[in-house]
């Protein structure tokens, strides 16, 4: 887990070293917010108002009965977000859940601290997301959802993001976070560490292939954790790839990830699926820019 | 003055935000949600339990003084404690000398209650 930690540091750093051979002029290392599951460097400028509805249907493997999962849905996200200023903006969504923790409404802020396109040798983003769970408390005792105290319906993710434009067509992102989750099923532990990559590859003026992998580093989700630390759960590294569409007015992002949950507090902690298992699942994401003022 | 904005509102979500972290947790469950298929419902796999192993003549039917079984609003009354304390936990039903629940149907029942015992 150290050199984990490690080495996404490094990964971190490498990004930073500066690069030529490529024009600066406005260029946007991302051209959404997201990068399927992950944030991007990327903010909104101030005044514009980003309206996002996010979709992840059922496991692909669903066969005929659920139409290859796209009858099913295992998570729905609808939001708003807002630049307060040109590096600083805020959002607020709400989700359905995708793990025992449903309806789930979602804060957000984020400030790019540096930009590559203000001559800067990488670009350098904070996230903080902050969930409740709205669903009712169960009656059952000793359950995840029975939620003992109020503020066991919240759950956060802080985030720093490194990201560098590589080449005229190719942009990488590297990202450390850490989650908190205020209640959890032992042996499950309430903060994770994890690190995570996003790229994009520029097809043309409209068209990019992006992809991102996290990867946890704490915890019993931790590929580099010993004998899984007594967990019975099953964790897979939360793995998408995708195609999206910039039509002008809107970036349309198609996926398949295996994935379920939308926002870091959800899907970071909670990947169960498997890609070998045909457990992934076709998402598509749509965001609409408006100026407001 | 942008600059001040974003620390100011930063300043206060970490304020709000701060103080507000906890390290609960409950116990692993004894059964597992995660395989089934689909979220178990009254309609189509509770009813056959319930019918074969509680609501048969001289047990949970109509009359019977601890409870009408033979459909959902019979045993809403004793959902969800008495049903996951009784059957789950301390297993005193059904009761000794009757047929046992399987793994399988204890796993249905569980999951069923902890979807919050859905109908259909």
């Amino acid at each position: 887990m150290k050199n984990s930690l490690i080495l996404s540091i490094i990964a971190l750093l490498v990004l930073s070293i500066n690069s030529k051979g490529f024009s600066q002029k406005d260029a946007k290392l991302f051209n959404d917010r997201r990068v399927i599951n992950s944030h991007s460097v990327e903010v909104l400028n101030k005044s514009f108002l980003d309206i996002r509805i996010g979709h992840r249907f059922g496991d692909i493997n669903g066969t005929w009965s659920t139409l290859y999962g796209l009858e099913n849905a295992t998570d729905v996200y609808i939001g708003a977000d807002y630049g307060i200023t040109d590096k600083f903006m805020v959002g607020l969504s709400r989700s359905k859940g995708s793990s025992k923790l449903r309806m789930l409404v979602n804060g957000m802020a984020k400030w790019n601290i540096l930009h590559e396109k203000n001559n800067k040798p990488v670009s350098l983003t904070l996230v903080g997301v902050a969930t409740i769970s709205t669903m009712q408390k169960s009656e059952l005792p000793n359950t995840i959802t029975s939620f003992p105290a109020f503020i066991n319906r919240f759950s956060y993710c802080s985030q720093i993001v490194a990201g560098k434009q590589l080449s005229n067509k190719f942009a990488l992102q590297a990202n450390l976070s850490f989650l908190h989750r205020n209640i959890v099923e032992i042996p499950d532990k309430n903060a994770m560490i994890s690190t995570g990559f996003a790229a994009r590859l520029k097809l043309n003026k409209t068209v990019a292939l992006i992809g991102d992998l996290n990867i946890p580093l704490s915890g019993p989700q931790s590929p580099f954790a010993s004998g899984n630390q007594g967990s019975e759960k099953e964790y897979n590294l939360p793995l998408g790839l995708g195609i999206e569409f910039d039509t002008g007015g809107h970036v349309f992002q198609l996926n398949l990830t295996n994935a379920k949950g939308i926002p870091q507090t959800d899907f970071l902690a909670n990947t169960d699926s498997s890609w070998l298992d045909g457990e992934f699942r076709l998402g598509f994401t749509i965001s609409r820019i408006f100026k407001v003022r | 003055m942008e600059t001040s904005v974003t620390i100011l509102t930063l300043f206060t979500l970490i304020l709000v935000l701060g103080p507000s972290c906890v390290n609960d947790t409950v116990p692993e469950p004894v059964y597992p949600c995660d395989d089934l298929a689909v979220t178990p419902n009254y309609d189509n796999d509770i009813k056959s339990i319930i019918d074969t192993n509680c609501a048969f003549s001289g047990c949970h039917v109509s009359g019977f003084n601890a409870g009408d079984f033979s459909n959902y609003q019979g045993m809403e009354t004793y959902l969800p404690v008495r049903i996951s304390e009784e059957v789950l936990g301390e297993k005193t039903m059904p009761p000794s000398g009757f047929t046992e629940l399987t793994q399988e149907e204890l796993i249905v029942i569980s999951c069923w209650l902890e979807a919050g015992y859905p109908e259909n």
